[in-house]
């Protein structure tokens, strides 16, 4: 017998977008038409949004979904930011 | 506000510890065998007032615990989906589905003992009124609370941050 099937884990930035951004767990959920509860189980990553919501979160900070969502575990955003900045300056 | 909104949208439960929802939801599954056992059990045993007390408590409690556990969360686990945002309705859709698995399964293994009891007691049973009527209020109990109960067991606390 298998075990119950295990569901990837996603990895997002909704906690930090969030907090850039001065919303409470409320104002997203308001914005976004969900329960402000299910916003703490997407930043937690304890539930996987469908894509639809994944959509609508991503048009909500104007931002490609990929740069909210992950399958690999995101770095330090100041890390990307100044590595690319660096790269630019070396390149 | 209707009437059902101003009902259901806030339950004591709402935003009690997980460990006191558990407490809730097994004094509501296990009550009734409770309640049974003083209705059927306790009458020869206590005096004439004393039984009504202890059973009349038993109903109350098991009405409160009912009703708490069906208001849970906007009554999340009977609200139709478009009361509930795709998260929850999952929660919703797998409580059912376990609530189904549970009471079938103990609704075959009573019938089962049903089937088998009159061989094993040597003699016949009756189906009366009075005894249809445990039958009965069990099956609406467990039917309207399950999916409840499976909903409060598992939410986690509210995480304030």
């Amino acid at each position: 017998m298998t075990g119950r099937r295990e569901e990837p884990r996603l990895f997002n930035r909704l906690r930090v977008l969030r907090a850039e951004r001065g919303l409470s767990r409320q104002d997203l959920a308001a914005a976004l038409d969900i329960n402000y509860q299910t916003v703490g189980y997407l930043e937690r990553g304890d539930y996987n949004p469908s894509l639809h919501l994944a959509f609508q979160i991503a048009e909500y900070f104007e931002l490609p979904i990929e740069a909210i969502f992950s399958r690999e575990p995101f770095g330090p955003m100041s890390d990307q930011l100044y590595g690319q900045e660096a790269g630019r300056r070396s390149g | 506000m209707n009437l059902r909104s101003m009902l259901m949208s806030h339950s004591p439960l709402d935003g009690a510890s997980r460990r006191t929802r558990r407490l809730v939801v097994a004094f509501a599954l296990l009550g009734f065998p409770a309640l049974l056992a003083a209705w059927f059990g306790l009458g020869p045993v206590l005096a004439e007032w004393a039984w009504v007390l202890v059973v009349a408590t038993l109903v109350v409690c098991l009405l409160v615990a009912d009703y708490v556990l069906w208001s849970f969360r906007n009554s999340m686990a009977q609200a139709p989906d478009d009361q509930l945002d795709e998260r929850e309705v999952a929660v919703r859709d797998r409580a059912y589905l376990e609530s189904y698995r549970v009471f079938t399964g103990f609704t075959a293994l009573a019938v089962l003992l049903a089937a088998v009891a009159p061989d094993v007691l040597d003699r016949p049973i009756e189906y009366t009124f009075e005894t249809a009527q445990p039958v009965f209020w069990a099956v609406l109990h467990y039917a309207l609370v399950l999916p409840s109960a499976f909903v409060a067991w598992r939410e986690p606390d509210i995480d304030p941050s």
